[in-house]
């Protein structure tokens, strides 16, 4: 493959684009800057307001065929690079506003902005883009038109002005409008391209078999486009899917991005020049597969693909549950597990829950085609912000095994803001039962925020082996753990608080994995206030 | 429901804030380098690695100022760039031109600023042993409260922390300048007050104030923030358009807008309270301890309306009240909508929990009994009328069904070992009109258009409160035409001069007034020329929905013919209103006077659920009765309330402003200072308002809506205290707020904890 980068292909609202800027380039600088699309608003540039979000439709595999649909979702702009978008569907408010406008929409509103006016829900407007693009998004999704489901559609945006009573009402009206999608993706993009919910380009380009190897920047790339954009038939292609072994030539670049959610913080304002090797658009690194029990997961997955995947939620039950603790719909569009580890935050919780899994890291080095190296997760970590990794190799897969029968998995993490905030604390377990569930065989706790990197309780974990399973047992667990940890305070949380959320974030697995140890726990916390 | 039109663009993504208007060519992007340290002294400036950057990069110091460096509008302490010492953490030393945003952000990194650093004095107590203030102390009183404590059957005492807020506007503050005609400047502030920031400029470049025009268009959000504080951007970004000649844009990001602006005041307070056998509070005493940060800026202000509002919404017949306004080495706090009244608020509600406490005496109860009534006289002299506090505080006790639900959540809670919940009413009084008294005024300039068009424009500047909507419906109702007719424009100094700030919640009070002034005057006119048209009285002809009416008959007049018709006839359609409010007298020596034009009421509970295990805290439900007067726009006030209402939860739970021991921010992005968010609220909220009333004291009986019902999110910190009093089954006080998930954690731990090993450090 040429990792020529002349140009970036990508359809921009109803144009197509063929940009030379630097792939690396923030989306939000070119939306803003270059082209002029100031809709797209700049809240903080963390992705932690939304007031930046924009639609990314592109086309995927569907988990366990061979087939690939054309699926929308919301990113923050402010985090994008604009080289990952390539051969992508853009939108912008801009290019909603289009849509109203060819639909004949009265006052220029397409139906989510229609409900957020009615309301009231737009005050000072700064987050008011942003709100109708996560809106728009959720209507895409195919995601029940429930309340909850509108609340989370727009957890990762911030409106200072309204307190959100409003944004929930527009939902509410929302999703009565459109309480019959379809549930097949391209036939819901028809239904709301027809209502002028997004524009038809939206419909074209999910219609269009398009190639999805990145940066080819070729004329063929150009010319569907350009039909998609223009509106003319498009020439059906079959794709060449990327594998791990051509991973190697990406090595010699020196920027290795996930979906920036981390070093697009880091760097919020990039020094152009290095080429940039986006993992999310090579589809070798973002699958998920079994085989023989073990559950691989590709570096590139996002959290949101992980949590939602059927193979992960067969093999590991109730582990959906622990998505909404991450970040917001907007990050964990975009966030890869690979980034969660490499980037070696303490407090990093999909590396505490693949910490508590036992898994296995495997990276790829520049040396050979092979698959590289593995290890366990648990010795990647070597430091504060130290890892067990090389200049030139990247991560490609982390592996575990599937929850036995006899086997549980439970996740918890505290934060000052329950939602969208990096945990004080978190803890994961692992735990197995001997076959009558009276015992406890064996188990692996891990914890974030309470040492330089994330790692494994071993001492608070061989507590449990053979112990019964009872109050004494989780209490003498939580004890243990926070007996072997050494937690510093910052702004997130004092020593001392880091060592008391700990214990009790342990005594909440077994609270919540086994409701009957319940009345005993709270019996043993009253019995402590009563001896004060 | 329907939608107020400004929104309309909004939801379009075409409302163009500071940094989305069109560049010219030339324009030069501005940066500034802040302060790393939280007092220092410069000793040199040196710009050579900035300026070896690019030949376009310009380095601007205070000694470029060709006016006076300074821009304190109270006191002068603000130098716009420090000669000598600086501050606070964060202050900006000197400023940057260059032609890209990138470029110019890279060169303020570069200036070399040699300084030394000097110890820094961050506590309000400490400045105040330090007689570091920033306005000499300030005592309100009344009766004797020494004998009262001395007589009480019960007293109680203790201290009062409430943390600083940041106002996380979503739109940084910025501005936008140019040079016009070599001698006068023309600016585009994201303030909250056009004439501030003109006068600030004017006394920069040393220009007579006719030479600096000013205008404020669509703002991302104020709270106060962009009171005074959206000065030093706008006063920057002049003296680069200045010193080069060239428009300059100075837009600050994130980061940089919460490391130098001010916010919320915190407040360190002593307080003692005494009541009688039967519950009623005979005597309070509070002495606050304000951090006034840096500078003066608006802190004085600010503590007036603490001390105004010390007693809350309770009828306290022996009061005395000092407020220290404590100069210190941090951001200078500034105005945040409630403007030290929620900080006054927490205090009295924390003595009211106290004692309460003291005497086992139900504090719903306790708070009722002792609620305000009608011809009351406030600390300061101030008789009240039209009090709605016991009907707003028992709606709430009705609408909630408060008997049956405090039964049901104790029989939770009896049955919930690791959850319990929590409620908690809270009554509110809050008085409107600026504290100081001059700025009690409004101006607007109307032109009616030979077509029928309407155009306002006053001194209120629109920052998402919705003002311009409130306005048109007074113009509207006033002019007797539609609705649709009527324009609000943007902010101007060419449109309107000597303008007050829009805050106070005063926006629509004082500027709506004034429109409608100036509206009457130009309706009048127009009915003297209709009555000499159809030879008919002025006294029987009015306008109606833009029809001309005599007596109640309708003429076949339109509002379009009669404007027309006016115009040729040479009538003047042009009116310039003015409005200062009446009955306004304050005497500072004694302390006593009628400060406000009318009292606002209301009361809340607010319910939470709490996890005994973890310390999550979750808010279940808020019920609001709140007193809009005759509203003008009801959807508007609607959402007003709800937003209001989320800033104080945020304040009372969440909002945490950090600072090291140095002086340092922690708290300084979205990532390490959380807001409320879609899930921190609670989807049960319920909001009503009282009846109409007439409450003459403002245009068309409306009430002021801003700011007071910020003053219910105090509720979910004393509902959460309850819940965590039932986790612990005692009545542990703590009044130090925000109530953030470790404060919860270390309440329901204690010193023994669970596990009872290690104590919390
Ligand atoms: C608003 C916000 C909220 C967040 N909330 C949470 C949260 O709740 N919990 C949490 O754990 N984290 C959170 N994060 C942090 C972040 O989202 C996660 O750590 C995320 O998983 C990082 O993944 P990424 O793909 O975006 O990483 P990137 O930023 O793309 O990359 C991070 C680092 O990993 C390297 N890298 C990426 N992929 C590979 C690879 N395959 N091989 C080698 N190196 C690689 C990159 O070069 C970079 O150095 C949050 C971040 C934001 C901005
Ligand atoms: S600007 Fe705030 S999320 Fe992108
Ligand atoms: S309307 Fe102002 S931030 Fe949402």
């Amino acid at each position: 493959m040429k990792a020529a980068q002349s140009c970036t292909v990508f359809l921009l609202n109803g144009d197509s684009i063929c940009t030379t800027a630097w792939p690396g380039t923030p989306l939000i600088d070119f939306l803003r800057e270059e082209k002029g699309l100031t809709g797209t608003k700049e809240g903080c540039r963390e992705g932690d307001c939304g007031a930046c979000a924009v639609l990314v439709g592109e086309q995927v595999d569907i988990e366990g065929t061979l087939g690939s649909t054309a699926r929308y979702r919301a990113h923050p702009s402010c985090l994008m690079r604009i080289g990952e978008l390539e051969n992508q569907h853009l939108i912008t408010i801009e290019g909603l506003r289009q849509a109203a406008e060819s639909s004949g929409l009265e006052e220029g509103l397409t139906p989510v902005m229609r409900a957020l006016f009615d309301e009231n829900a737009s005050q000072c407007g700064f987050c008011s883009p942003g709100f109708v693009i996560s809106l728009s998004a959720w209507l895409l999704e195919g995601s029940p038109l429930t309340p909850e489901a509108a609340v989370r559609a727009v957890e990762g945006n911030l409106c200072r002005c309204t307190g959100y009573s409003a944004i929930r009402r527009a939902a509410a009206i929302l999703a009565r409008e459109f309480s019959d999608l379809p549930a097949d993706p391209v036939d819901r993009i028809r239904t709301l391209s027809a209502a002028g919910v997004i524009p038809i380009s939206a419909l074209r380009f999910a219609t269009a078999a398009l190639p999805r190897a990145p940066f080819t920047g070729t004329d063929t790339d150009k010319s569907v486009l350009q039909s998609i954009s223009t509106g003319t038939d498009t020439k059906k292609w079959t794709f060449q899917p990327l594998s791990t072994g051509t991973v190697t030539e990406k090595l010699l670049q020196p920027l290795v991005l996930g979906g920036g959610t981390d070093l697009s913080v880091r760097q919020p304002h990039p020094e152009p020049g290095p080429a940039v090797f986006f993992t999310r658009l090579d589809r070798g690194l973002a699958t998920i597969s079994e085989k023989d029990g073990s559950v691989s997961i590709g570096a590139a997955v996002t959290i949101r693909d992980f949590f939602g995947s059927p193979l992960v939620r067969r093999s590991v039950p109730g582990i959906e549950a622990f998505e909404e603790g991450f970040a917001s719909i907007l990050i964990r569009n975009r966030a890869t597990i690979a980034g969660n580890i490499v980037n070696a935050s303490p407090v990093a919780d999909m590396t505490s829950i693949l910490l508590a899994l036992d898994s296995t890291i495997l990276v790829a080095d520049a040396s050979g085609t092979d698959t590289g190296r593995s290890m366990p997760l648990s010795s990647f970590f070597r430091g504060y912000k130290s890892i067990a990794l090389e200049a030139g190799q990247i991560v490609t897969t982390l592996s575990f095994e599937a929850l036995g029968s006899h086997e549980r998995f439970h996740f918890a993490k505290l934060s000052k803001r329950e939602r969208l905030d990096i945990a004080a604390v978190n803890s994961g377990i692992r735990i197995a039962l001997e076959a009558g569930g009276r015992m406890v065989l064996s188990a692996s706790i891990s914890a974030g925020g309470v040492a330089a990197v994330p790692r494994l309780l071993p001492k608070a974990s061989a507590t449990l082996a053979g112990a019964p399973l009872s109050v004494e047992t989780a209490l003498a667990a939580a004890y243990a753990a926070s007996a072997e940890i050494e937690p510093i305070g910052d702004v997130r949380g004092s020593a001392g608080y880091r060592r008391l959320a700990l214990e009790r974030l342990i005594l909440s697995h077994f609270v919540s994995l086994f409701p009957e140890l319940g009345e005993g726990i709270g019996a043993a916390l009253e019995a402590q206030v009563g001896s004060r | 429901m329907k939608g107020v039109p400004e929104a309309l663009r909004n939801l379009r993504g075409e409302t163009a804030y500071i940094d989305d208007l069109p560049e010219p060519r030339d324009l030069l992007h501005a940066a500034v380098q802040l302060s790393e340290g939280a007092r220092g002294k410069i000793l040199s400036i040196d710009p050579s690695r900035a300026l070896a950057l690019d030949p376009a990069v310009r380095v601007v110091t205070a000694h470029d100022v060709p006016g006076e460096n300074q821009i304190g509008s109270a006191v002068p302490d603000e130098p716009l760039l420090p000669e000598g010492e600086w501050e606070y953490w964060g202050q900006p030393l000197v400023l940057c031109l260059a032609p890209t945003r990138q470029l110019a952000r890279e060169a303020a990194r570069l200036v070399t600023i040699v300084s030394e650093t000097l110890r820094p004095v961050l506590d309000p107590r400490e400045a105040a042993g330090q007689d570091a203030f920033v306005m000499p102390s300030r005592t309100q009183s009344m009766g004797n409260p020494g004998a009262a404590f001395a007589a009480a059957a019960f007293t109680a005492e203790g201290r009062v922390e409430s943390g600083g807020q940041e106002h996380l506007y979503l739109e940084t503050q910025g501005a936008y300048a140019e040079r016009r005609d070599g001698d006068r400047v023309f600016v585009i502030s994201s303030t909250q007050g056009t004439t501030i920031v003109q006068r600030a400029i004017a006394r920069v470049l040393g220009l007579p104030q006719s030479g600096v025009e000013v205008e404020a268009r669509r703002l991302g959000g104020g709270f106060g923030g962009k009171e005074d504080q959206a000065t030093p951007w706008a006063c920057l970004a002049a003296l680069g358009a200045w010193v080069s000649g060239k428009p300059v844009k100075l837009y600050l990001d994130r980061a940089t807008d919460m490391r130098a602006t001010g916010k919320r005041h915190p407040y360190s307070t002593d307080f003692r309270i005494a009541a009688d056998k039967d519950g009623r509070i005979t005597a309070f005493e509070a002495d606050y301890y304000q951090n006034s940060g840096s500078s003066c800026d608006l802190s004085p202000a600010i503590m007036s309306r603490t001390l105004f509002h010390a007693a809350g919404a309770y009828r306290i017949p022996n009061l005395r009240v000092t407020g220290r306004m404590c100069r210190t080495n941090l951001p200078s706090f500034t105005a945040f909508r409630g403007f030290g009244a929620p900080q006054g608020y927490f205090v009295i509600e924390a003595a009211l929990d106290a004692i309460s406490n003291r005497m086992g005496f139900d504090p719903v109860e306790l708070r009722r009994r002792n609620l305000l009534s009608e011809g009351d006289v406030t600390h300061y002299g101030m008789p009240l009328k039209e009090v709605r506090a016991i009907e707003a505080f028992d709606r709430v006790l009705e609408k909630t069904g408060w008997k049956a639900l405090r039964a049901d959540i104790e029989a939770f809670n009896a049955s919930h070992p690791l959850e319990k919940r929590g409620a908690a009413i809270i009554p509110n009084c809050f008085g409107v009109s600026f504290t100081k008294l001059p700025m009690n005024r409004g101006g607007a300039l109307v032109h009616v258009h030979a077509d029928g068009s309407v155009l306002v424009s006053t001194g209120a500047v629109e920052m998402g409160q919705q003002v311009s909507r409130k306005i048109a419906r007074i113009a509207a109702k006033s002019l007797g035409v539609p609705l649709e007719l009527i324009r609000v424009e943007r902010t101007s100094s060419l449109t309107v001069a000597n303008t007050v700030p829009t805050a106070a919640s005063t926006g629509c009070d004082i500027n709506g007034a004034a429109a409608r002034v100036a509206c009457l005057e130009i309706r009048d006119r127009l009915l003297a020329h209709a009555a000499t048209l159809r030879a008919s009285g002025p006294g029987l002809l009015s306008l109606e929905e833009g029809r001309l009416l005599e007596g109640s008959a309708d003429t076949s007049m339109t509002w379009k013919q009669l404007v027309t018709s006016a115009d040729e006839s040479r009538v003047d359609l042009s009116a310039h209103g003015y409005w200062s409010t009446p009955g306004l007298f304050y005497d500072m020596k004694t302390e006593r006077g009628s400060p406000f034009a009318y009292h606002v009421y209301g009361a809340a509970l607010v319910e939470v659920r709490l996890d005994c295990l973890c310390g999550r805290v979750k808010v279940e439900r808020a019920t609001i009765v709140h007193d809009a007067g005759t509203s003008i726009d009801p959807v508007v006030d609607l959402c007003q309330v709800e937003g209001a209402f989320a800033q104080g939860l945020g304040w009372a739970l969440l909002e945490e402003l950090r600072f090291g021991a140095d002086g340092r921010p922690m708290s300084d992005n979205l990532s390490t200072y959380k807001v409320p968010d879609v899930h921190f609220l609670p989807a049960r909220l319920d909001i009503e308002f009282l009846s109409e009333t007439g409450s003459p004291a403002s245009v068309l009986n409306s009430k002021a809506i801003g700011e007071p019902p910020l003053i219910y999110g105090i509720a979910g910190y004393f509902a959460l205290l309850e819940a965590i009093r039932a986790a612990r089954g005692d009545r542990i006080e703590s009044w130090d707020l925000p109530l953030v998930p470790e404060k919860v954690l270390g309440l329901l731990a204690g010193t023994g904890r669970v596990l009872g090993q290690k104590d919390l450090q």
